[in-house]
């Protein structure tokens, strides 16, 4: 786990790793055994279905008794993607201006690695670690659908998690880039996670004022969950939006970072 | 003077770093030659680990130009990384790994690790290399910091302020270690701000002070110019004009039953004539190294 530093990267990870496994897994799990008490409840369906704001609230469902419903608007739409959130910008906080805080990047650098090749190898790392937290999610949600009776399709599940990955990396990418280019931790933390705040006000609460609806097409939560990927599938549109701004955010990490001095 | 550049390992162009007004380095030149152990002196905040930085290309210059083994410190990054060994002056090591793991994991990332030669450097050194670096005092990161430096042989080895925080006996060690690398042939570049280690280690030694490099000398040439500042309380009769005139001996002064004054080079004479008294204490001190460059660079020198 020490040849390179994507590697060294993961292995970092792995204790922390487990206990973020371990939670979504059991969270999961007791969410779905909560579920037969609602199946058969379809008043909740029509409070959800009269009222905008709960609906907003709820991540844009209406049902609760369905199981697609159900896990969307306990699971999908709200808790998970802000659960990956906080994992990634952790972890995109900690790639650069981690290193940087430590005064790690010192050593690290002095080796005959370019900064470019550095940036991307843990970048990779944070991609891997985020696929396997949204792993977590997938195993528990097959898991949960096949003992509670939630009829879950397992490809629209696979579609669903394939779309909390790419909002994952997404959000990794947009606090490497904070990173790379300030080198301050705290900066990284706190525009991150505006953006991310942001990002959850503009898609559920920004299309409850006409004027201001556009505003959800700026949010990556629209791309995430819009179409509903697990009663839906996934669009494929809306998956490429999220790898474009992943992908440009990384050029765009690379660029600042290579061209500045080490916060050192 | 100008060398090949075979034989130049460091040359630095007119290296200026300025973060906005503060000007941190301001036009430095050094030439460090091949198999040499070149001393890079001057007091904290003088301007080193910005140099060395630069070096490293960790920070970018804001004017001049520096090469190592020819090539510039920017573009030829990778490969410049890849010839030589770093010991950053402020640094850190990752506090989940050993310094077992630290050093497995610096090796795979530059290759060519001579690990018998790693094992017994760990083990002259005395480093433990079996706890999380969380638990370990500052010395002893020191040590793995030194090993890893020196792991791979590498051509040329930088290091910024390495003996802090190490003990005596393992300085003497420190010190054989730059002695064997130079006697293979190879090149090492260390900042200070010790003049007896300057003294012990260096060949030459070029001294910045406000950014800005003074003087680049032969440490020998220097050694010459160190003076001691001896002060002896006498309980007898004595006079300054005893001491005045003696070879070597300057700045004469005397308040009540107590005598000072500046000995460059052998102290024998004033000690001969100071054993005609009665002594009830004698104390020396080393002058400071920026006393003995101002002494001979006053006047064209301006604070920082």
């Amino acid at each position: 786990m020490l040849n390179n530093i994507f590697l060294k990267s993961l292995r970092d990870q792995r204790r922390s790793m487990l206990w973020w496994e371990l939670g979504i897994i059991i969270v999961s799990l007791i969410t779905c055994a909560t579920y037969p008490s609602f199946k058969d409840n379809t008043q909740l369906d029509d409070v959800l279905g009269d009222s905008e704001i709960l609906k907003a609230l709820s991540g844009g469902f209406e049902s609760l008794s369905s199981g697609e419903g159900f896990v969307n608007t306990q699971l999908l739409a709200v808790f998970m993607p802000v659960l990956v959130m906080i994992f990634v910008i952790r972890l995109g906080t900690n790639t650069i201006a981690g290193e940087e805080r430590d005064a790690t990047i010192d050593i690290l650098l002095a080796n005959p690695v370019s900064r470019v090749s550095a940036l991307a190898q843990k970048f990779g790392a944070l991609i891997v670690s985020s696929l396997a937290l949204v792993g977590a999610v997938w195993v528990s949600l097959l898991a949960g659908s096949a003992l509670f009776d939630m009829g879950l399709d397992f490809w629209r599940v696979t579609q669903a998690c394939v779309s909390l990955a790419l909002f994952a990396w997404a959000f990794g990418a947009v606090a490497l880039a904070v990173g790379s280019a300030t080198g301050k931790t705290g900066t990284t933390f706190a525009v991150t996670s505006a953006v991310g705040v942001a990002a959850y006000l503009m898609y559920t609460f920004a299309p409850l004022v006409d004027s201001l609806e556009s505003l959800k097409y700026l949010s990556l939560f629209y791309y995430y969950i819009a179409v509903d990927p697990l009663a839906n599938g996934i669009s494929v549109a809306h998956a490429l939006v999220m790898a474009a701004v992943t992908g440009a955010l990384f050029g765009v990490s690379a660029y600042t970072f290579d061209r500045r001095d080490l916060a050192i | 003077m100008s060398l090949d550049d075979s034989d130049v390992v460091i040359r630095t162009d007119k290296l200026t770093k300025r973060y906005g007004d503060v000007a941190a380095v301001t036009d430095a030149d050094i030439e460090v030659r091949r198999g040499e152990v070149f001393g890079y002196l001057g007091p904290n905040g003088a301007g080193k680990s910005t140099t060395i930085r630069m070096l490293m290309d960790h920070i970018r210059p804001t004017g001049g130009s520096a090469t190592v083994f020819g090539m510039d410190t920017r573009e030829g990054s990778v490969s410049i990384k890849g010839r030589l060994g770093y010991l950053p002056g402020e640094f850190s090591l990752y506090d989940n790994m050993t310094g077992d793991e630290l050093l497995e994991f610096m090796g795979n990332l530059r290759g060519g690790v001579d690990w018998d030669y790693t094992r017994e450097l760990a083990d002259r050194l005395d480093a433990n290399l079996g706890r999380n670096f969380s638990q370990l005092s500052r010395g002893n990161k020191q040590k793995v910091g030194l090993i890893q430096a020196f792991m791979h042989r590498p051509e040329l080895i930088v290091l910024d302020e390495p003996t802090g925080g190490l003990d005596p006996l393992v300085q003497q060690t420190f010190y054989e270690m730059i002695e064997e690398v130079k006697a293979e042939g190879r090149t090492v570049f260390f900042s200070s701000h010790i003049l007896p280690e300057v003294e012990r280690v260096c060949d030459r030694v070029a001294f910045i002070r406000g950014g800005r490099i003074i003087a680049t000398e032969n440490v020998s040439d220097i050694v010459q110019r160190a003076f001691h500042r001896f002060e002896a309380h006498v309980a007898d009769d004595f006079s300054a004009s005893e001491f005045e005139g003696l070879p070597g001996v300057a700045a004469v002064s005397v308040s009540d039953d107590v005598i000072t004054f500046d000995v460059i080079g052998s102290p024998d004479a004033a000690v001969k004539t100071l054993a005609r008294h009665d002594v009830t204490k004698l104390f020396t001190h080393e002058s400071a190294l920026e006393e003995i460059f101002m002494a001979y660079y006053s006047g064209d020198e301006q604070d920082a």
